[in-house]
């Protein structure tokens, strides 16, 4: 027996467990047996990863109080794929898959992503906090800081060449306590020279309730993060996927990968519920699902262990109420070393909202978006303490999202173990959002290699354009755009001021069939205090009208098997 | 045409500003209404249940008939933009009042001398009430259900479950009921019913929907379309109580939780609001703390009946035509029996012989009855049988005296004899 199987052993039996191993290729630990409860398995998995003796742990611990999940999957089958071939097939739209997406199209290279379900962006992408993290909680030579730091220097030209709202806010951790403080000022400062990253400005007392003057005043000792802020998820990863869209990739929604077709070590088929078709290199980009899809493509060497997080947006009344910067407050440092992600807090978002949370719960199931009512409690009683006018009464909608990390807490950005023609983008979690634009390039460049590619495509588009919005131009440009198109000029959201226009141009932009969920993405619409109560019939009337169907044809969510949103007509 | 300055401007085309619209024109020459949608009428149009015009008219009606009634009494003289948003209000220092909309024509730029807000109300939201669990479609607000079914012919679901006995909820319970879908209940968390009493019998009872009474939704089931609902028994301090939760297969979930003053436009002025209402602070004469802005119906505070709404507008349109002098308030106070009072402030420089007072009171009484005071002297009072907290009282009490320092109201058990 080896030292290194040794100190395994000696890990199992701290935790009390009865469970085998293997190592398998010298490289990764298995994990092997059943235990009684999952998390137990979860917390021998992150001690084992951290011993660093293996590249990855794999969970295969069978867990008896796990009841089996029923993983939404679209009902559509048809052959819209069958015998299409591509270079590259992105597996999962979300942001990381719209990254590499936005980075690949510009070369020349058939590129498809599929996405299982309606919209792009629908699961961690769009369920988070918008953080763009000033990199202070990452390990030196984590893969984590490579892309965040490589990121912070990308986002805002990509904000401006994509057209999507960053809003440099900056970050603020608070402190109530002077040796607390002391010690952060300590230890941040270390981070900063470290981790090479843009440093704090170190604010006391009146200077800080200036900058947060709605800061509880036990709170005296802040650190300020200026090169940092927030972007709206979805908005950044719809941007990122209409460039790709423009200059050719094609975004394949409600299409689930089932399976590959192999030839020796190498993927030659995808199969899906659209059609098989072909490509000549695949990216995993599948966030939570990144393990099982590793799997069929007989490369499983990592795990994801979900976990899951709550935040609570609130209206735009209390914007000036809570904080001005992303801001945090940490009554010790060591809660703060125990977590893996910043923590959470006070953000202010993009659309001058501001959110609360989240927290973490790790959890077996990937698929759960539920929100807990403790969970929703706990959140307002935590930012309550330092943000005293925080009520309930704010509440303007709530969501749940599932982090996708694996055990060893670190990205993984590479060509697959067994299989020659993968890519895994997997673990990807806090900060992934910050990184995801550095991932692409990544991602990119392992693609160029792997088909000796060295030149862009010889016409591409630039930039890609938002929607435009009434409310944010001037008198003028208001004039000229209705003058343009008459719809700009009827309001269809009266609490986010959103015209027909707006929504009329959001339906056109949508990759697939337009759903009223994916319009709200896009624009907005019933996003404000009435949360669509005026203005949804209304969109599902545009959509009804530009797809010429009936009404109750119009997907709210999901696709046309969970139709059932609209009972039909009156006189059926 | 869009003239460059108005007398007055409304803003709401649904029953109070079309009632301040016709009103107003007793009063001022250049009028203009502003409504956000392709027709005058407001809600009413998709309320086409009867009930409406008992007062107004002496007769049943139905929403869409006492609209075109209110309607009817416009005159060409008055200008009406339809498909029209404000989106920009300014108080000047004359007092007039800049306005900025579109439409679909164009930019609008004007100028008024007086202002009605009548911009109506929304329905409080699913998540307003923090209903959690998942977030899939078929939860839909009884406003919105009623749109669906009135408007545009559709039903929002087959097996639906109705959370709160507001008016709205207790209609569209009768509504979908009609129209072939099956309401398996509705669940109110407080434990007396929100909605009027005539409402309960005429849609709930002759029709066999069974009404929970402190009993609320604790979740929503399914992924991306509702499958069912938990709900659950709440204690006397509406707390839910989690060993009673029981889960209900359901395609449809209807909210009606409540009305809320829309903000939008007095947002736009800083109108000082009352956290009471949502609606804004006014005194007397419907007049918000801007000078020359007034505020009717429902953007006001919520009405039980459209036929008061009517006459909110009326009245607000008649203050709106005095030439006001300095303002000069002292603030209404009221008893632990009473929830809110409308109006907030009485601004006695400017005190006609008669005002409005509206209330509610906090839970329901029986055999009472209400005092108003001035400076301590009782100078109204009206004995009660009974007062519930979903039926407002509006009343319209004599003055006395000119020259107070207090106005207060209170609401007293009468000696039993």
């Amino acid at each position: 027996m080896t030292a290194r199987e040794r100190k395994v052993l000696k890990i199992i039996k701290k935790h009390q467990l009865e469970v085998s191993f293997h190592i398998v290729d010298n490289l990764f630990l298995s994990m092997d047996g059943t235990v009684d409860h999952y998390l137990d398995g979860v917390k021998l998995c992150l001690d084992l990863a951290k011993t660093k003796l293996f590249k990855h742990v794999i969970n295969n611990l069978k867990a008896l109080d796990v009841e089996e999940e029923k993983i939404y999957k679209p009902s559509i089958k048809d052959e819209k794929l069958e015998g299409l071939e591509y270079d590259v097939a992105i597996i999962g739209g979300g942001v990381i898959g719209a990254s590499a997406a936005m980075q690949l199209s510009i070369y020349p290279l058939k590129v498809i992503v599929l996405e299982k379900e309606e919209d792009i962006a629908l699961e961690a992408s769009s369920r988070n906090d918008g953080c763009i993290h000033p990199g202070i909680d990452l390990k030196k030579d984590s893969l984590k800081l490579y892309h965040l730091r490589r990121s912070l220097k990308m986002i805002k030209p990509l904000s401006e060449q994509l057209d999507f709202d960053y809003a440099e806010d900056g970050q603020m951790i608070v402190f109530s306590n002077w040796a607390y403080a002391f010690a952060a000022k300590i230890y941040l400062s270390h981070k900063v020279r470290s981790n090479n990253i843009p440093g704090y400005v170190f604010l006391k007392k009146e200077k800080l309730w200036k900058k947060e003057p709605n800061l509880d005043k036990n709170f005296k000792y802040g650190f300020f993060f200026p090169h940092c802020g927030a972007v709206s998820p979805y908005e950044m990863s719809i941007a990122l996927m209409e460039y790709a869209h423009l200059n050719g990739v094609d975004v394949s929604l409600n299409t689930y990968v089932e399976g590959f077709d192999f030839k020796d070590d190498e993927i030659v088929g995808i199969k899906t519920n659209r059609g098989n078709l072909r490509a000549k290199l695949v990216i995993n980009a599948s966030g939570v699902f990144a393990e099982d899809v590793a799997k069929l493509a007989h490369d499983h060497y990592f795990s994801i262990h979900p976990r899951k997080g709550t935040d609570i947006i609130l209206d735009k009344d209390s914007y000036p109420l809570l904080s001005r910067s992303g801001m945090t407050a940490l009554d010790s440092l060591k809660a703060r070393k125990k977590s893996h992600s910043k923590g959470g807090g006070v953000i202010p978002t993009v659309d001058k909202n501001a959110l609360i949370g989240p927290n973490a719960i790790e959890t077996p199931y990937k698929d759960d978006y539920s929100v807990d009512r403790e969970v929703y409690e706990a959140l307002f009683k935590k930012y309550q303490h330092y943000m005293p006018s925080l009520n309930k009464g704010m509440t303007l909608a709530y969501f749940t999202g599932v982090r996708a990390p694996n055990y060893e807490e670190d990205f993984i950005v590479e060509r697959g173990h067994f299989i020659k023609n993968i890519i895994h983008a997997a673990g990807i979690q806090s900060p992934g959002l910050t990184s995801a634009p550095s991932i692409g390039v990544t991602i990119k460049d392992l693609c160029l290699d792997y088909f000796n590619i060295h030149e862009t495509k010889k016409d591409y588009v630039k930039t890609r354009k938002r929607i435009p919005l009434i409310k944010n131009l001037n008198d003028e440009e208001k004039e000229k755009l209705i003058k343009s198109d008459a719809s700009y000029g009827k309001i269809c959201c009266r609490c986010e001021e959103i015209s027909l226009g707006s929504v009329k141009e959001a339906i056109r932009r949508c990759f697939d069939v337009p759903t009223v969920d994916a319009i709200k993405k896009r624009v907005r619409v019933g996003m404000g205090k009435c949360q669509g109560g005026f203005c949804r019939p209304e969109v599902m009337m545009e959509i009804a009208k530009s797809l010429k169907v009936d009404l109750k044809d119009v997907i709210i969510k999901g696709d046309k098997g969970n139709l059932l949103d609209i009972g039909g007509h009156l006189d059926d | 045409m869009i003239k460059n300055t108005y007398d007055v401007v409304i803003i709401g085309g649904g029953p109070a500003g079309l009632s301040a619209a016709s009103a107003a024109r007793k009063y001022f020459k250049d009028i203009l209404i502003i409504e956000r949608k392709e027709a005058l009428g407001g809600i009413l149009l998709q309320c086409i249940h009867d009930g409406f015009g008992l007062t107004r008219y002496k007769e049943e009606l139905t929403g869409p008939e006492y609209a075109f009634k209110e309607i009817a009494k416009l005159k060409e003289d008055i200008d009406v933009a339809l498909n029209a948003n404000v989106y920009y209000l300014k108080s000047l220092e004359n007092d007039d009042i800049e306005i900025k909309f579109y439409d679909m024509e164009g930019v609008h730029h004007l100028i008024t001398h007086k202002l009605i807000l009548a911009n109506g109300c929304r329905e409080r939201s699913n998540k307003e009430i923090a209903i959690l669990g998942t977030n899939p479609a078929g939860v839909y607000s009884a406003g919105e259900a009623q749109y669906l079914i009135n408007i545009l012919g559709k039903l929002p679901g087959r097996r639906c479950l109705i959370l709160g006995s507001g008016d709205i909820g207790l209609i569209m319970a009768r509504r979908l009921t009609l129209e072939g879908a099956k309401v398996i209940g509705v669940y109110e968390i407080k434990n007396t019913p929100s909605g009027l009493e005539r409402n309960i019998v005429q849609c709930l009872k002759d029709y066999d929907i069974p009404l929970h009474l402190s009993m609320s939704v604790s979740k929503v089931h399914g992924r991306k379309k509702l499958e069912a609902v938990s709900v659950v028994k709440v204690d006397e301090n509406m707390k839910m109580i989690a060993s009673s939760e029981e889960k209900i297969a359901c395609d449809t979930l209807i909210i009606s939780s409540g009305l809320i003053p829309m903000a939008d436009m007095t947002k736009k002025l800083n109108v000082l609001k009352s956290p009471l209402t949502k609606g804004p602070i006014i005194s007397q004469n419907y007049e918000t703390n801007v000078p020359n802005v007034f505020v009717s119906g429902n953007a006001l505070h919520v009405h039980n009946l459209v036929d008061d709404v009517s006459y909110t507008g009326e009245r607000a349109a008649y203050f709106a035509s005095l030439n006001l002098k300095e303002r000069k308030y002292i603030d209404v106070s009221f008893d632990k029996n009473i929830t809110y009072v409308v109006p907030q402030r009485i601004d006695i420089n400017n005190l006609e012989d008669k005002i409005d007072i509206a209330f509610r009171v906090k839970k329901e009484l029986e055999d009472v009855t209400l005092k108003i005071k001035i400076d301590d002297v009782i100078i109204f009072q009206r004995k009660f049988i009974k007062l519930l907290p979903p039926e407002m009282v509006l009343l319209n009490v004599k003055m006395t005296k000119k020259v107070f320092d207090k106005l207060h109201l209170e609401v007293e058990e009468n000696k039993k004899v």
